[in-house]
């Protein structure tokens, strides 16, 4: 049997700006693989790319919004140099998803002790996607990132940049097992 | 179905130890190891990558390897360097309460007796300044032997805890 396990499958089927996934972070695994795949955006203009964000949810079901969030993201455009992305102390992630007015984007993150009462949560992850066709604007990103608090993440909460803009995406969640 | 992982070895450090290794790299298949929660035991320290094999990492002055670290207190770096001891990974990392560092590697030919080593490296750690810091990249192990086994050696000091984990991608 594979030491990768499905966790969680979550297909959002109709357009929106916000999604939860909740109860997918527990004692059973350390290690998470969070895969995005069909994305598809709604209201961005050809001439726009859009980032999508990221927060985690704790035990409680809350939204972490507090500024414990650190970040260091290498954006990679096709039409333009790249940017280094880095803050400390700022109140939520980038995902490594973007999206345009092109379908679709992806992106491969794996998560490190969500659920730990005594180690912050860290991430990696890339992902390629959002495009643009006015101005053949592609982006890819390569990112890393941590939530400097010591208590137990349930969850994710995965939102768009600008409101106005929505998205669809399926989002499968994996753990890797540990047998000691 | 592609891309399964079946666990191979794992290592869990409960108590300090200055090095470890992870084995059964026997066929030709690609190899995951993932490093969770590590925490070491003196500020400032650094967690080298090595190919070995029987119990013995190999510091002969055969690596190379060129990354790009992320880090969110200053620009971006472009490292690499040719036929040094090891690999350069987990650097300079930070013993505050809280603070540990993660990494995934991809191992490719390395049971080949033939073809060089080559390693993938992905970290997310802290800093000793307490600023997120992680290598991407990868980095060649030149010489064709084949080799069994990741090694992870502190530069100085213990690590304090963690999980090494090895597994083959079927």
């Amino acid at each position: 049997m594979s030491n990768l396990r499905l966790i969680n499958e979550t297909n959002v089927s109709s357009f929106v700006n916000t999604v939860n996934i909740t109860d997918i972070f527990s004692a059973d695994f350390d290690i998470y693989k969070i895969v995005v795949s069909d994305t598809e955006p709604s209201g961005v203009p050809s001439t726009d790319v859009i980032a999508l964000y990221t927060r985690f949810i704790n035990a409680s079901g809350s939204v972490i919004t507090a500024s414990n969030y650190d970040r260091a993201n290498l954006v990679m455009k096709s039409e333009n140099v790249y940017d280094e992305d880095k803050l400390a102390n700022t109140s939520f992630l980038y995902a490594r998803d973007y999206i345009g007015n092109y379908t679709s984007s992806g992106s491969v993150t794996y998560i490190f002790n969500p659920y730990s009462s005594s180690s912050y949560t860290f991430m990696l992850g890339q992902g390629s996607g959002g495009y643009d066709t006015a101005n053949n604007r592609y982006r890819g990103n390569k990112q890393i990132g941590v939530l400097k608090q010591t208590a137990s993440m349930t969850g994710i909460n995965l939102y768009s940049q600008n409101s106005s803009y929505s998205f669809k995406a399926l989002i499968r969640t994996y753990g890797l097992r540990v047998d000691s | 179905m592609a891309g399964q992982l079946i666990q191979v070895d794992t290592e869990t450090i409960s108590s300090p130890t200055s090095s470890l290794y992870l084995s059964g790299i026997t066929t030709d298949d690609v190899y995951m190891v993932t490093v969770n929660d590590l925490k070491v035991t003196t500020d400032n320290t650094t967690c080298y990558v090595r190919v070995g094999n029987s119990g013995t990492a190999d510091s002969s002055a055969n690596y190379d390897y060129a990354t790009k670290t992320l880090y969110s207190a200053g620009s971006f770096l472009n490292q690499s360097n040719t036929n040094q001891t090891e690999w350069d990974a987990l650097n300079n990392l930070d013993s505050l309460a809280g603070s540990n560092a993660n990494a995934i590697y991809y191992l490719y030919n390395w049971a080949s007796s033939s073809e060089y080593s080559f390693i993938t490296q992905e970290e997310a750690t802290m800093l000793y300044i307490t600023a997120l810091y992680g290598k991407q990249g990868g980095g060649v192990h030149t010489v064709t032997q084949s080799n069994s086994e990741i090694h992870f050696v502190m530069s100085s000091s213990t690590i304090a805890s963690g999980t090494f984990t090895l597994y083959k991608v079927v």
